[in-house]
């Protein structure tokens, strides 16, 4: 190398060779900047969008077991499934990761949390009495979404999933679990990937597949070979099963076009590939179309609420839909994505407070946490308004002293914001009841903090009286445009 | 934990200058080599390896010659933690193993750019491939390729 190469190397070094150490311990340092040891993008879901788990990093530990439950043979377009993924309550160190996606790797449908006040104790962080919920969502490119756990006392993944709008072929569930050791570093721990195909409606699972020759080859997501294995008993108990199969494939060498069922698994052929698929479903909510429920091809699903659910609609506050509809709640995503657009959420509200949130230059900037609440002159609970913090809530400690309730959200709530922007919230003027506030002497809280310890709070007082009324703030270090406007 | 400081970018400087020195005097064993740009390197390259070739299970292997150092994969020294920011040292030896695998045959690939491409695009000998059978880049347009071969070649920033 030359001097010169040398020194501009040098001085390059120097340039980048700046800023402060990541934590893995919130997922969404994968997607921060490799240079901030950050993951660039790759979530390591083992997806057919990251071709790789956990284990691309982590080894030496005993792969933990895992189940997997709620996964339909096929779906049906727009309708929603519960996904789970536990693991033993004996590990006591556990990270997860996983979406959906269709063979190319873009993301398929969209995903969404549990709803607040279902959380179960298996899928929440510790301490339990706290409920606050592990799982969270983050955005990836190729229109994809992440549900990630990270280590903090989970055993369970749980997500609603609702199914793409159109048939974009199968869908892989994918992720990786992965068991540490706790010392920090890529050794001793262990990883447990798995990837499983949802054919769509109308198509044939190719979980167990006979190639060209008839032999039985193991698909991508392995193991199913034991269906057709499962089969094959079966059909020894049937023999009018077992000739039907014998047929099937001596006759037309596996270009055959016809399915098989039984109580508990669902096994095709068709042009030359034999499938087999559980149907283990619950589907939450599917769409009024009669035809698709008769071919959904989930036949232990049972349908929980008959409400239609439009193209794209979100279950929950944190869900990101395939198409880009977010609902109210659906904020979180949609500004990670689209920066300038202040969500807007004064539909039917009597009273709109908006404020912009700067940076607090803390160790996760530009992500940040936050509550907006309001409550009396006097400290007296009245009301969440927007929280956006999950595992990180515990960081809002003026939220948290305020608020009698046990953080118990009665608002819009979402994770973790991925950079500071402006905020929206209505406000009808009740309490958490749903009560009307008598009038008197109020003030709306806000908090936000960028680090693991507590950040900034805003107090923005005003008087309740018959609207309208309204109350403003000057701009202040790291909250501008504070209005409070009811009418 | 690695934190900015003054104190801390004058050591660096310090120890680069040491580096520099050190990396003089190998000029005439590795002449036969290209001389591809450090200051790419550091800013374009050195992510794209981090984030492409880096993992702990691959090219952050110390049983590789080709291997990368930095934040979140393999630390040139154990008083790293894992977590910390990239040395200068890790960059320069990244830089060191990354230019060892630009020779090639007269028109051929170098090693580089030839092994994390699929074989139908080109690609050859290279054992890294996902959980799908696939290569590290499908083609030569995929924009990470792009960033190292720009680099390689010596073409540039686009």
């Amino acid at each position: 190398m030359t001097c010169r190469a040398t020194a501009a190397l040098a001085y390059a070094l120097v340039l980048t060779w700046a800023g402060g150490a990541r934590a893995y311990s919130d997922p969404a340092q994968f997607s921060a900047p490799v240079l901030e040891a950050g993951g660039g993008g790759r979530f390591y879901t083992g997806s057919p969008a990251e071709g790789f788990g956990c284990d691309n990093c982590h080894a030496g530990g005993a792969a933990p077991r895992l189940e997997i439950a709620g996964l339909p043979a096929r779906y049906v377009p727009r309708a929603t499934y519960e996904l789970r993924v536990s693991w033993s309550h004996e590990i006591e160190h556990a990270a997860a990761a996983l979406e959906l996606t269709d063979e190319r790797g873009m993301g398929a449908g969209s995903l969404a949390l549990p709803a607040q006040g279902t959380y179960l104790a298996d899928e929440s962080c510790d301490p339990k009495e706290e409920e606050i919920l592990a799982a969270q969502l983050y955005a990836a490119d190729g229109e994809r979404t992440i549900a990630a756990s990270p280590d903090c006392g989970a055993f369970m993944l749980r997500v609603q999933w609702t199914a793409p709008s159109r048939d974009v072929g199968p869908v892989w569930f994918a992720g990786s679990v992965l068991e540490s050791n706790h010392e920090g570093d890529f050794a001793g721990d262990g990883v447990q990937s798995f990837a499983r195909t949802i054919a769509s409606f109308g198509e044939t699972k190719p979980d167990v597949v006979t190639s060209g020759g008839c032999s039985v080859a193991s698909g991508p997501a392995g193991g199913n070979a034991l269906a057709l294995l499962f089969l094959v008993c079966l059909s020894y108990a049937s023999r009018k099963r077992f000739r039907l199969l014998i047929v099937l494939f001596g006759s037309t060498g596996c270009e055959v076009h016809e399915s098989l069922w039984n109580q508990d698994t669902q096994i095709s052929v068709k042009e030359g590939r034999a499938v087999a698929a559980w149907s283990d479903a619950q589907v939450l909510e599917r769409p009024g179309d009669a035809s698709a429920d008769a071919d959904a091809g989930t036949d232990a699903a049972m349908p929980v609420r008959d409400a239609s659910v439009e193209d794209g609609a979100a279950m929950d506050g944190a869900a990101l839909s395939d198409a880009g509809d977010l609902d109210d709640a659906g904020n979180e995503m949609a500004d990670a994505m689209t920066p300038d657009a202040a969500p807007v959420d004064d539909s039917g509200q009597r009273c709109t407070f908006h404020v912009n949130t700067l940076s607090l230059g803390g160790r996760y900037t530009p992500r940040n946490v936050g509550a907006i609440w309001i409550e009396r002159s006097d400290g007296t609970w009245v009301k969440t308004l927007e929280r956006w913090a999950g595992v990180r809530l515990r960081y809002l400690t003026g939220f948290r002293a305020a608020n009698p309730t046990g953080n118990k959200v009665d608002a819009v709530t979402s994770g973790t914001l991925s950079m500071f922007r402006a905020h929206n919230v209505g406000w009808n003027l009740a309490d958490a009841d749903g009560h009307e506030v008598a009038d008197g002497d109020y003030r709306v809280q806000v908090e936000v903090t960028d680090v693991d310890k507590t950040g900034e709070m805003l107090t923005v007082p005003f008087k309740k009286t018959r609207p309208p009324f309204e109350s403003k703030l000057a701009d202040q270090d790291h909250f501008r445009d504070i209005q409070l406007r009811c009418r | 934990m690695v934190s900015f400081s003054m104190p801390a970018c004058r050591a660096a400087a310090a120890l680069l200058a040491l580096v520099v020195c050190s990396a003089c005097s190998d000029e005439q064993t590795s002449a036969t080599l290209p001389e591809p740009d450090g200051e790419s390197f550091a800013q374009d390259v050195y992510p794209v390896l981090l984030r492409d070739c880096g993992s702990p299970a691959c090219h952050g292997a110390s049983a590789r010659f080709f291997q990368i150092f930095g934040p979140g994969r393999a630390r040139m020294s154990s008083e790293q933690a894992p977590l910390d920011l990239a040395t200068p040292q890790e960059i320069l030896e990244s830089y060191r193993r990354t230019r060892g695998m630009l020779e090639h045959d007269t028109d051929g690939l170098p090693l580089l750019l030839r092994k994390p491409l699929e074989l139908r695009a080109g690609g050859a000998s290279h054992g890294g491939r996902d959980a799908y059978g696939r290569n590290v880049y499908a083609s030569k347009e995929a924009p990470n390729y792009r960033v190292l071969e720009r680099w390689a070649t010596g073409e540039g920033a686009p």
